[in-house]
């Protein structure tokens, strides 16, 4: 069952086996694990339950920001490099991501077991995968859900020789609207809201919606062992008076990449290791503009198709940054973005917007391997520092000129770069522009959509904060569910890969539940 | 490195230091920038969060970050001010109220030095076009974020406005609108006592 504020007349007490933070890719799929095993669970989500089958989900970017963004689409890096996309509702950013569905890259994967992650291996993580992606109905999409956005990229990496490939999508029935960022209207993409979380609510848990976590409890001897939590009035996004305390077993922390920390934090756990809130990474996503000659009406159907993968990893020659390190897709934006993220003002601003249907996008997802942190102000207020650095500068002006490269080759005539000056790339030979011109510090906006590591996994206590089982090295009883414990960022979408690090989570859990 | 970024710091960029060193100065200047004035540029409008100037001075610069296509509404129509001011409701106590705050005192303040007048809310049209142009490309970075920090917000605001799509050429939604109580639309703000708000 699913109880929402409204419903609340007075406090609550409630006691359970586990108490999951979160219901996002982490969340619902502990969830479910733990649910269908027969384990008492309740779900606390801080956002509302919003469905397609109330209309809820109604595509209009000012409404569904406020319905089921983590700050109403307008939280970034404090300076103001990085706009923080996550999920605040029932589904978590599940509800809003873009369903391309990737396994862990065997690389990657090498590089988590050599950080230690014992219990992760791909021979493990295969099999979990193959259910997933049953479960979620992970396939590459057919050539009619290609819009003309991602027709012109194919054409333009053929034309460059680059390889093209299928993005694997979780979908179902998908009716091309477009409007995925906004959330599904059509129960078509497979979202935590309409697999993991109906799943566990059938096989028997609890969730309440609109349910801020104050604090996560402990007994005398430091375990985890319940939570505190307000309810949330949705019209005003403030507390209602309403109160609600849980008694369990076990804690699971499952709030997302951006949040995890900082419940963490708030609820003053222990970190005598110093590593909590730190390592964030985040994928930046550098993207591009063009002007084409033709319709490309890049809001409709699937957002990424398609996509070139072999930049994904960086090459270096002697030590030196060669080129890579970041996907590179084709870029699906409504129109209010595209208005809020062009360059200038005024009437030059109106010209682009004239000529909108023309305006196709590409991005990048950097690999980034430069964190940044997030800490809490004196007065209690999450703060996220995260600044382009080092090799990760490099990675996204080689991502921006490919991106570049490929939109000349599709036939563009003109790039667009979303900075504050209002670079213009009127003719290919321009391109190494995009070496010079100012990209750190907020002069281009970056979209930062998939947070992971401030909590991060590893064998020792002095250098990470969670240990291969999902157990806090510091603090028993307590796992942690979701991005905050990779190592570093998977280098594809993450959330098959969190999924699937919430079976293992699921596991132990149910390990030491008996 | 982290929490060294100190070039840039905050929303907008408007440090702390720049701020309260504009604010001090801007205080010379508000004798001609009276209640009164900015009272009348917002109609009957109530603010949420900013105060009446504040709302005057947003609503100054959207009426000239958005060039109003035919059919179009204008940015006051399109009520894009009074829109800001009600989302802030939902960040108060965060920093992205008082740096709003702040990059909307800088801007009004700052043409002084550009020798263009004393106040962004009495320059004619062409002289606000041209100091935002220098906004944009100044090299202080509080400036340029200031400026576009607000006109992010302005612009997406003026965008998701139904009545702005045919003149771009957008097809929306393909589904009915529903109203929500926490949500941001026009259905979301208080009426307007009196007056129809200009500008804001």
């Amino acid at each position: 069952m699913i109880v929402e504020f409204h419903q609340i007349t007075h406090d609550l007490n409630e006691e359970t086996d586990v108490v999951i933070v979160g219901s996002g890719c982490g969340g619902a799929t502990v969830a479910q694990e733990l649910a269908r095993a027969g384990k008492r669970v309740i779900v606390l989500e801080r956002g509302g339950y919003f469905t397609a089958a109330r209309g809820d989900l109604d595509q209009r970017s000012d409404n569904m920001l406020a319905r089921i963004d983590g700050a109403r689409g307008l939280g970034t890096s404090r300076n103001t490099e990085i706009a923080m996309m996550y999920g605040n509702c029932v589904g978590g950013a599940s509800v809003h991501y873009w369903a391309d569905s990737w396994r862990l890259p065997k690389d990657r994967n090498d590089l988590y077991i050599r950080a230690g992650l014992s219990g992760h291996e791909p021979e493990v993580l295969e099999p979990i995968f193959e259910q997933l992606e049953k479960d979620l109905n992970v396939h590459v999409a057919e050539p009619e859900y290609f819009n003309r956005m991602n027709q012109l990229f194919d054409l333009g990496a053929k034309k460059l020789g680059w390889r093209t490939e299928g993005v694997r999508q979780a979908r179902r029935g998908c009716v091309k609207s477009g409007h995925c960022y906004q959330g599904c209207a059509y129960d078509a993409k497979q979202s935590q809201l309409v697999t993991h979380i109906p799943a566990a609510l059938q096989a028997g848990a609890k969730l309440f919606a609109d349910c801020h976590v104050d604090q996560i409890t402990r007994d005398g001897k430091g375990k985890a062992n319940g939570v505190a939590a307000s309810f949330i009035d949705r019209a005003t996004g403030k507390p209602n008076g309403r109160k609600l305390a849980v008694k369990a077993r076990f804690v699971v922390l499952a709030a997302g990449g951006y949040s995890s920390a900082v419940v963490w934090l708030k609820s003053g756990l222990p970190n005598a290791s110093g590593q909590v809130g730190r390592n964030l990474f985040l994928n930046p996503c550098p993207y591009l503009y063009a002007l084409y000659n033709e319709p490309v009406v890049m809001w409709v159907n699937i957002p990424s198709a398609t996509g070139v993968m072999d930049f994904r990893l960086a090459r270096y020659d002697d030590g030196r940054y060669v080129e890579g390190g970041y996907l590179l897709h084709p870029n699906q934006l409504q129109a209010e973005f595209v208005a809020a993220t062009l360059p200038g003002f005024g009437r030059e601003h109106r010209t682009l917007m004239d000529q909108l249907p023309n305006i196709g996008s590409t991005v990048s997802w950097i690999d980034d391997e430069n964190p940044g942190g997030i800490s809490l102000s004196s007065e209690g207020c999450p703060l996220y520092d995260y600044r382009l650095r080092g090799v990760d500068i490099l990675k996204t002006r080689d991502a921006m000129k490919k991106q570049a490269m490929l939109l000349f080759a599709s036939g563009a005539r003109e790039v667009i770069v979303p900075d504050t000056v209002g670079t213009r790339l009127r003719d290919p030979s321009e391109i190494p522009l995009l070496d010079k011109i100012d990209i750190a510090d907020g002069a281009i906006l970056f979209g930062g959509p998939h947070p992971a590591g401030a909590l991060r996994m590893g064998k020792d206590p002095q250098t990470s904060v969670v240990a291969p089982s999902h157990e806090a090295h510091e603090v028993p009883n307590l796992f942690v569910a979701d991005p905050s414990v990779f190592p570093r960022p998977p280098s594809v979408d993450p959330s098959l890969t969190i999924m699937a690090f919430s079976v293992i989570a699921s596991r132990s859990l149910l390990q030491r539940l008996g | 490195m982290i929490g060294n970024g100190v070039s840039r710091r905050g929303f907008l960029g408007a440090g702390a230091v720049g701020t309260t060193a504009l604010v001090t100065a801007g205080s010379w200047f508000w004798w001609d920038g009276g209640d009164a004035t900015y009272r009348a540029m917002i109609g009957g409008a109530v603010p949420a969060v900013l105060n009446v100037k504040e709302l005057a001075i947003l609503g100054a610069l959207a009426e000239t970050v958005i060039a109003v296509a035919p059919g179009a509404p204008t940015a006051g129509e399109a009520e894009t001010a009074r829109r800001i001011d009600r989302e802030l409701v939902f960040h108060k106590g965060s920093k992205l109220v008082s740096d709003v705050k702040a990059s909307l005192i800088m801007l009004e303040h700052l043409p002084a030095l550009d020798f263009l007048g004393t106040r962004f809310t009495a320059l004619d049209a062409a002289d606000k076009t041209h100091f935002l142009r220098n906004c944009e490309t100044s090299s202080w970075s509080a400036r340029v974020q200031a400026f576009t920090g607000l006109k992010f917000l302005i612009l997406f605001f003026y965008y998701a406005d139904s009545r702005t799509w045919r003149s771009v050429g957008y097809g929306g939604p393909q589904v009915a609108g529903k109203f929500f109580e926490g949500g941001n639309t026009i259905a979301n703000l208080p009426p307007v006592a009196g007056a129809q708000a200009r500008g804001a």
